[in-house]
C-alpha cells in the first residue's frame, strides 16, 4: 500500500518558485495499475519521482507499506530502491556498454548473487518481456521497443513491489507501445506488482483500471 | 564480480575514450620518464669525464705554486741586465727567474735545505755546451726546466699524510722538459755564473699558440746566436708571462759557455714530463688503467727502464710500445700508451719518479701530492686541513677541475641541470592534469548513466569505487605504455644524438700551467661522450604512481559529484 499525504514539490528558479506538486493526497493500493495523465507541466514526473524515492519532497510524506520514504537516509533510501521499487523511463536509460543481459543483472549487483544465478535469472526475465534470444545484444543494435522490454526486464528483476514507468511509450510507435503497456498490465496481474504509469496516450489511460487526473501539481477529476 | 564485467565493458566498448585517455597519461608520463634519463644520462656523462681527478684515484691534488713571501717581491726587478750566459737571466728584462741584484739576501721564507733544492733545480737549466762534446760533435740533450710549482720538502709530504682524512697520498713530479739537437758549437768561452738573486717568476695564464711557436722558434735562434752571450733561455718568454715571487741566491760557478756559436742545426722541443709515483698503481699521475694499450710501470720481467707515453705525443712523434727513448744517455723502453683524463694530469712522457728524479736532478722531491681522502664526504675539509697544515700548498679538488672543462657535454649538462628539472616538474604537473581532466570529462559524460545506476539502486559507494576503478586502470594502462614510450624516446634520442665533445686544456699542473708555458708540448685534451639514458626505475614508478593519484583523485571527485547527485537530477542530465 503506497500513500501520499500532503505533498508537496517546490521548484525555486531565480525568483520565482514553481510548485511542481502542490499539497497532493494520494492513495494506492498493492497489485493496483493506476494511470497518472495531465497536462504537460502537471507535475506528472515529479510526482513519480518523490513516490520512487527518486527525489525528496518539499513537505508532505510518503508511506510505503509502514517505511516513510521522506525519513530514510540516502543509503537506506536507495536500498529501499534497489529492493522495492523497479523504473522505466522514456528515454530507456539502458547502459549503452552493457548487453541486454548484462543491463538486467546490472540491478542485481547491489545484491550479491552469484554470477550464475544473476545470469539466469536475467535469461529468464529476458524470456519474460519475449527477449531470449536478444541477450547478448548492445542496446544499439536492438529497437526501441526491445530496448524498452530490457528496460522493464530490469525494472523486475527485483521482483519489485512497485514498477513506475514514466511514459514508457513516448519514443515508440503506438503498436510497439500498446505492446509495451500489454506487458506491464499482465506483469501486474500476474506478479500482483503495483505498476503506476504516467502518460498522455489516452489510448493507454483508457486501457487501465484507474486513472489520476493532474493539473497544476494537484489532482483534478 | 558484476564490477569487473562492467568495467571491462567500459573500456573495450567505449575505445576510443579508452584510448584517448590512456595516451593522454601515457604521454606524460612518457615525457617524464624520458626526461629523468636523458637528464641522468648527461649526469653520468658529466660524472664519468669530468672527473679528471677521479679518474687517477685522486680526490685532491696538492702543488706549492710559487707564492711571494717576502717583500722583495717586485715584479721587473729580473731585467737589470749583467753578464748574460747561455742560460739563466740575462738581458735587460729577460730573466725567467732571476733578478740580477747585487748582494741577495737570500731566498726569504725558505729553508736552507729547500732553498739548495730549488737552486739545483733551476741550475738545470743551464745550458753548458762544453759538457755536450767537442765542437762539431752532433748532440742531443734533454733540459729539464723548473716548474712554476716548487717542489716539495720532505717533511711536507710527511705532513699531508699526517692530516686527518687523507687515506693515501701519492707522490708525483711534473716538469717541462726541452728536448734539444743538433752540433756542439765551436766558440767556447768560461763564464763565472752565479752569485745572482734569483727571482722566481710566474704567470697561471698559459701561453697561446703564437705565443708557443715564437718561443720555440726562439730557442732555436738563441743556438744560433748565443754566443753574444745575450741569450737566456728565459729571453724567449713573452714579457707577459713573467712576474715576480721569490729571491734565491745562486752558487758561484764557472761555466764555459759558447760564444758566437756558428750557426748550427739546433732543434728544440718542449714536452711535458711525470714522475709517477708507482708504489700503487691505482692512484698517480698516470693510472693503470689509464694505459689504453700495452702495461703499466714495472709488469715486464726485464731490466730496462719503463716508460709510459701519452697515445697523442707516441704518434706525434710516431714512437710505439717496445720503442726506446734515450734521455741523456739513459734508455728508457716504451712499455704503455696512457690516454690521459680529459682536464687530467696529461703529461707526454711519464717515467717511475725515482728515474726522474735522478735525471732531473730532484732526488727526493716531488712537486705535486695526489690524495685521496678517507671518504669523499671529507674531501672539503681535507683540502682545507692540508692547506691550513703546509705552507704554500694549494689544494685542487675534482671541483675546481670542472670548472675549467667546456664543450656541448658541458653545455648540455648544464642545460639539463636547469632545463630537466622544470621539464620533469612540467611533464608530472602534465600527467596529473591532464590525466585528471581526462577522467573529470569522461565522468561527466556519463552523469546519466550513474544517475540510472543509483535510481536501480546503486549506492554511492558502488558507483564510486566502479568509476575509480575505471580510472585507476586507465592511469595504469597509460603509466606502464607511457614508460614504454619514454624508453623508446630516451633511447632514441640518446641514439640519435651525435656525441658530444668535452675539451679541457690538459692540466700538466693542476694549480696552472709550467714555467709560464703552459701546456707546451701537450695538447688540448678533447673527448666525445655518447650519452646513454639510463632508465630511472624510481622516476618511472613516481610518474607511474603520479599518474594513478590523478586518475584516484579525477576519479573520486568525479565520481563523488556524479553519485552525490539525486537521480531525479542525474536522470535530468542530457548528457
Ligand atoms: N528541476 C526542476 N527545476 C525547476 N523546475 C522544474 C524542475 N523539474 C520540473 N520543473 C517544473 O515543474 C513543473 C512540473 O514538471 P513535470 O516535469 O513534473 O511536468 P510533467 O507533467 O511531467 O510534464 P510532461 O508531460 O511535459 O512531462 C513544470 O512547470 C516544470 O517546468
Ligand atoms: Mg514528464
Amino acid at each position: 500500500m503506497l500513500e501520499l499525504k500532503g505533498l508537496k514539490k517546490t521548484y525555486k528558479q531565480g525568483r520565482t518558485s514553481i510548485n511542481a506538486v502542490d499539497g497532493l493526497d494520494l492513495r494506492i493500493d498493492d497489485g493496483e495499475l493506476v494511470a497518472i495523465v495531465g497536462p504537460s507541466g502537471s507535475g506528472k514526473t515529479t510526482l513519480l519521482q518523490l513516490i520512487s524515492g527518486l527525489d525528496r519532497p518539499s513537505s508532505g510524506t510518503i508511506h510505503l507499506d509502514d517505511i516513510e520514504l521522506t525519513s530514510l537516509s540516502e543509503r537506506r533510501l536507495t536500498k529501499v530502491r534497489g529492493e522495492s521499487i523497479g523504473f522505466v523511463f522514456q528515454q530507456f536509460n539502458l547502459i549503452p556498454t552493457m548487453t541486454a543481459s548484462e543491463n538486467v543483472q546490472a540491478a542485481m549487483a547491489p545484491f550479491g548473487l552469484k554470477a550464475a544465478e544473476r545470469k539466469e535469472r536475467a535469461q529468464s526475465l529476458l524470456a519474460e518481456v519475449g527477449l531470449e534470444d536478444r541477450a547478448g545484444h548492445l542496446p544499439t543494435q536492438m529497437s526501441g521497443g526491445e530496448q524498452q522490454r530490457v528496460a522493464i526486464a530490469r525494472a523486475l528483476s527485483n521482483d519489485p513491489k512497485l514498477v513506475f514507468a514514466d511514459e514508457p511509450t513516448g519514443n515508440l510507435d503506438s503498436e510497439t507501445g500498446a505492446e509495451i503497456i500489454e506487458l506491464l498490465s499482465n506483469l501486474s496481474k500476474e506478479r500482483g506488482q503495483t505498476v503506476i504509469i504516467v502518460t498522455h496516450d489516452t489510448a493507454v489511460a483508457e486501457a487501465t483500471p484507474r486513472i489520476v487526473r493532474m493539473k497544476d501539481g494537484k489532482l483534478s477529476l | 564480480m558484476f564490477f569487473l564485467t562492467y568495467l571491462r565493458r567500459e573500456l573495450s566498448r567505449r575505445l576510443g575514450r579508452t584510448i584517448f585517455t590512456v595516451l593522454g597519461f601515457a604521454v606524460g608520463v612518457g615525457l617524464v620518464v624520458a626526461i629523468a634519463a636523458l637528464t641522468s644520462g648527461l649526469e653520468d656523462a658529466q660524472g664519468e669525464i669530468l672527473n679528471p681527478l677521479g679518474s687517477i684515484g685522486t680526490d685532491l691534488s696538492v702543488t706549492r705554486p710559487v707564492v711571494a713571501t717576502t717583500q722583495d717581491a717586485q715584479a721587473g726587478q729580473g731585467g737589470q741586465g749583467g753578464p748574460g750566459g747561455f742560460g739563466l737571466g740575462a738581458g735587460p728584462s729577460d730573466g725567467i727567474f732571476i733578478g740580477e741584484r747585487p748582494g741577495g739576501g737570500g731566498a726569504g721564507g725558505l729553508s736552507g735545505e729547500d732553498q739548495a733544492a730549488l737552486i739545483a733545480e733551476n741550475q738545470s737549466v743551464i745550458t753548458d755546451l762544453s759538457k755536450l762534446g767537442e765542437s762539431g760533435d752532433q748532440f742531443v740533450h734533454d733540459y729539464f726546466l723548473p716548474a712554476d710549482q716548487l717542489t716539495f720538502p720532505e717533511d711536507d709530504l710527511a705532513q699531508v699524510e699526517q692530516v686527518e682524512g687523507v687515506a693515501y697520498v701519492a707522490k708525483g713530479l711534473t716538469l717541462l722538459a726541452v728536448h734539444q739537437e743538433g752540433t756542439v758549437p765551436e766558440i767556447v768561452a768560461e763564464i763565472e755564473t752565479g752569485g745572482e738573486e734569483m727571482e722566481i717568476v710566474r704567470d697561471f695564464s698559459p701561453p697561446t699558440e703564437a705565443e708557443r711557436s715564437q718561443m720555440r722558434e726562439c730557442f732555436q735562434r738563441g743556438q744560433q746566436h748565443g754566443s753574444s752571450g745575450d741569450f737566456s733561455v728565459g729571453g724567449c718568454v713573452p714579457q707577459r708571462l713573467l712576474s715576480f715571487r721569490e729571491t734565491i741566491t745562486t752558487p758561484r760557478r764557472t761555466i764555459r759557455e759558447a760564444l758566437n756559436p756558428p750557426e748550427t742545426d739546433i732543434q728544440s722541443d718542449p714536452y711535458v714530463i711525470a714522475g709517477v709515483d708507482t708504489t700503487n698503481s691505482e692512484i698517480g699521475l698516470v693510472t693503470e688503467s689509464q694505459v689504453a694499450e700495452g702495461k703499466y710501470f714495472g709488469r715486464d720481467e726485464d731490466e730496462t727502464k719503463d716508460a709510459i707515453l701519452a697515445a697523442s705525443y707516441a704518434s706525434r712523434k710516431g714512437l710505439d710500445i717496445g720503442s726506446t727513448i734515450d734521455l741523456n744517455g739513459t734508455i728508457f723502453e716504451v712499455v704503455g700508451l696512457a690516454q690521459p683524463p680529459v682536464g687530467g694530469q696529461a703529461a707526454d712522457v711519464y717515467l717511475p719518479l725515482t728515474d726522474l728524479q735522478e735525471l732531473s736532478n730532484r732526488e727526493g722531491r716531488a712537486n705535486i701530492l695526489l690524495v685521496r681522502a678517507d671518504d669523499s664526504s671529507v674531501v672539503e675539509e681535507v683540502s682545507a686541513n692540508i692547506e691550513s697544515t703546509v705552507t704554500g700548498a694549494s689544494v685542487t679538488s675534482a671541483a675546481d677541475l670542472a670548472g675549467r672543462i667546456s664543450g656541448s657535454l658541458v653545455d648540455a649538462s648544464k642545460l639539463s641541470d636547469r632545463l630537466g628539472a622544470v621539464l620533469q616538474v612540467i611533464g608530472l604537473a602534465f600527467v596529473f592534469i591532464m590525466g585528471s581532466l581526462l577522467t573529470l570529462s569522461s565522468i561527466a559524460k556519463r552523469v546519466r548513466e550513474l544517475g540510472t545506476l543509483k535510481a536501480i539502486g546503486w549506492g554511492q559507494g558502488l558507483v564510486v569505487r566502479q568509476v575509480v576503478l575505471e580510472s585507476l586502470v586507465l592511469a595504469l594502462i597509460g603509466g606502464i605504455i607511457g614508460v614504454a614510450i619514454g624508453a623508446g624516446v630516451a633511447y632514441g634520442v640518446a641514439a640519435y644524438t651525435p656525441p658530444l665533445e668535452v675539451t679541457a686544456a690538459s692540466v700538466g699542473s693542476p694549480a696552472g700551467s709550467f714555467f709560464g708555458l703552459g701546456d707546451v708540448g701537450t695538447e688540448e685534451v678533447s673527448a666525445t661522450v655518447d650519452i646513454v639514458a639510463p632508465l630511472d626505475f624510481n622516476i618511472m614508478i613516481m610518474a607511474i604512481g603520479l599518474a594513478l593519484l590523478g586518475g584516484l583523485i579525477a576519479g573520486a571527485i568525479g565520481a563523488l559529484r556524479a553519485a552525490r547527485l539525486r537521480p531525479a537530477d542525474a536522470l535530468r542530465n542530457l548528457g
